[in-house]
């Protein structure tokens, strides 16, 4: 009777091993294969009105961001940056707004900075940028929102829309009363310019941003492949934006 | 002295005839085979030669007396056997049909499930990552009624898609990942109430819970929906032996139609494989 027993309890196990043996041969994939490809990321002010917006002008340089030099000091090469300027100002173009001759003639003003090394958290804030670099850094995501994380990553093309009908000394910066804490807490934020303490200066002149796109994954070695999928990125936030189209003047 | 010992000896002798009369008696005893055969005629009996069996007469002689025949005034009697007898052998022997009624069964397996609908645009992938319990209460030897609880996940990598969030958008690969658990009634008939295999059709209603999450770059993505659920299911249970488990192959469709998410999910549906053994 024990063998019997025996053999009879030898089917289900190895029954049972065989399915175990079959199920372990699945790998799901990996979460960072999403990196894989470049990842565009729009956001805007909910309380623009695109519409009201005529005109735009390109900064004409694409800064370089990276922790380990002094800001502001490296541009992109033009040989590279022309392509996504001009991919910009076609978008815009396309979408009814007008290039200005100058910044003081524009509604818009228009910034691409790339992010080639950034791995600090920084402060998330409604954001207000334009010429001065008050903020070194930028959110990842929701730019205009509140927010509890902060996420930074490297080889990010960035492009800020600005409203410049808010530059002026009749436009007092419009801080956020509280600032979300830094994350992680045991980063030490880098002092912004004209001010020691990593924010703003309450008394730099701030523009409020309108838009915001995030290209990330263009840290690929090779320029042209840089510039291949940033300007790739640029057309695709355009198309992920409908609403950033003005009104017929 | 001597009366009492010829006594003795008389008596003796007397028994022993009778012992010797009862013996033949017992030993011309009809038997099973005799009775088969229609005769009164023993069987072999040990060492005794039996003479060859006669031809039958053409016709049954009227002068012979039968011993089956009852007396004037006599109906005839009942056989003693009305079937037939078969030898008695394991090879002719058939197991009493034991009712199932109130017994109750228990499975545990591991689950196969393809996502079906429109979860299938969030994880397509057939996932292997499933576990089932079930547990059966027979109310005859054919209805089973029963409760499971199982847990399912979905893991996939989704082609490069915009995904609309607040004030904004992502156009990212997704890494989505669903997990359903539920807990469920089971009503199953079995087509066959006993056999080596018994298949069986069901049906089943309950609750589920799915959890899914999207992660495209560092944004996540995640909702709890819980849903009523329906389906039917359809199996076979094996036992593998008198003493042995029962093995449970069971195919089942489930469908919560109530589980939403970011647009891409409106509910959810599998058709998932269970192989399970049980007792």
């Amino acid at each position: 009777m024990g063998d019997i027993k025996y053999i009879s309890l030898l089917a289900p196990s190895l029954a049972s091993l065989s399915v175990l043996a079959l199920a372990g041969c699945y790998a799901p994939p990996a979460p960072d294969s999403r990196y894989e490809e470049s990842i565009v990321v729009t956001a805007r002010d909910s309380q623009a009105d695109f519409q009201k917006y005529q005109t735009f002008f390109v900064r004409p340089e694409v800064r370089m961001i990276d922790e380990g030099m002094e800001e502001g000091t490296e541009t992109v090469p033009p040989v590279a940056a022309q392509a996504l300027l001009d991919s910009t100002t076609q978008n815009l173009i396309d979408r009814g707004f007008r290039p200005a001759a100058s910044k003081e003639e524009a509604d818009l003003g228009v910034e691409l900075v790339y992010l080639r090394a950034v791995y600090s958290a920084t402060y998330c804030y409604d954001w207000y940028y334009w010429w001065d670099y008050y903020y070194w850094g930028y959110y990842y995501y929701y730019p205009y929102g509140s927010c509890d994380t902060a996420a930074w990553r490297s080889g990010m093309m960035v492009t800020h829309i600005t409203d410049l009908e808010t530059m002026g000394p009749d436009a007092p910066p419009q801080l956020p009363t509280t600032l979300p804490t830094p994350l992680p807490s045991d980063v030490t934020t880098p002092p912004a310019t004209g001010s020691t303490t990593g924010l703003p200066s309450t008394t730099a002149t701030l523009r409020k941003g309108v838009w915001y796109s995030g290209i990330y994954g263009v840290e690929i070695d090779s320029t042209s492949f840089v510039v291949s999928r940033a300007t790739d990125g640029i057309d695709q936030a355009f198309k992920q934006s409908p609403y950033l189209t003005t009104a017929a003047p | 002295m001597r009366s009492e010992v010829f006594l003795s000896i008389l008596l003796a002798s007397g028994l022993a005839s009778r012992l010797a009369a009862a013996r033949d008696s017992v030993r011309e005893a009809p038997t099973a085979a005799h009775l088969q055969a229609g005769t009164d005629e023993p069987a072999s009996a040990g060492s005794t030669p039996s003479p060859p069996p006669e031809p039958a007469p053409a016709a049954p002689a009227p002068a012979a007396p039968s011993y089956d025949a009852p007396p004037a005034g006599f109906s005839s009697a009942p056989p003693l056997q009305q079937a037939p007898l078969g030898v008695d052998t394991s090879q002719s022997f058939e197991p009493t049909l034991h009712s199932k009624t109130g017994h109750v069964s228990g499975f545990m397996g591991w689950a196969f499930n393809v996502p079906l609908g429109s979860v299938r645009d969030f994880t397509a992938v057939v996932s292997p990552l499933g576990f089932e319990v079930q547990i059966l209460a027979w109310v005859n030897n054919q209805i089973a009624l029963g409760i499971d609880g199982d847990w399912a996940t979905y893991v996939d990598n989704r082609p490069r898609t915009t995904y609309n969030v607040e004030n904004g958008a992502v156009t990212a690969t997704a890494y989505n990942y669903t997990q359903t658990s539920s807990v469920r009634f089971l009503a199953n008939y079995f087509l066959m109430d006993d056999g080596p295999v018994l298949p069986y059709v069901g049906l089943h209603a309950g609750v589920s819970w799915a959890t899914f999450e999207s992660q495209e770059a560092d944004l996540t993505l995640s909702d709890t929906e819980f849903s009523f659920s329906w389906g039917g299911q359809a199996g076979i249970q094996v036992p593998l032996g008198r003493y042995a488990p029962i093995a449970l192959v069971n195919l089942r469709y489930v469908n919560t139609p109530a589980q939403e998410f970011l647009g891409q999910v409106s509910n959810v549906q599998s058709l998932g494989l269970l192989l399970g053994i049980g007792f």
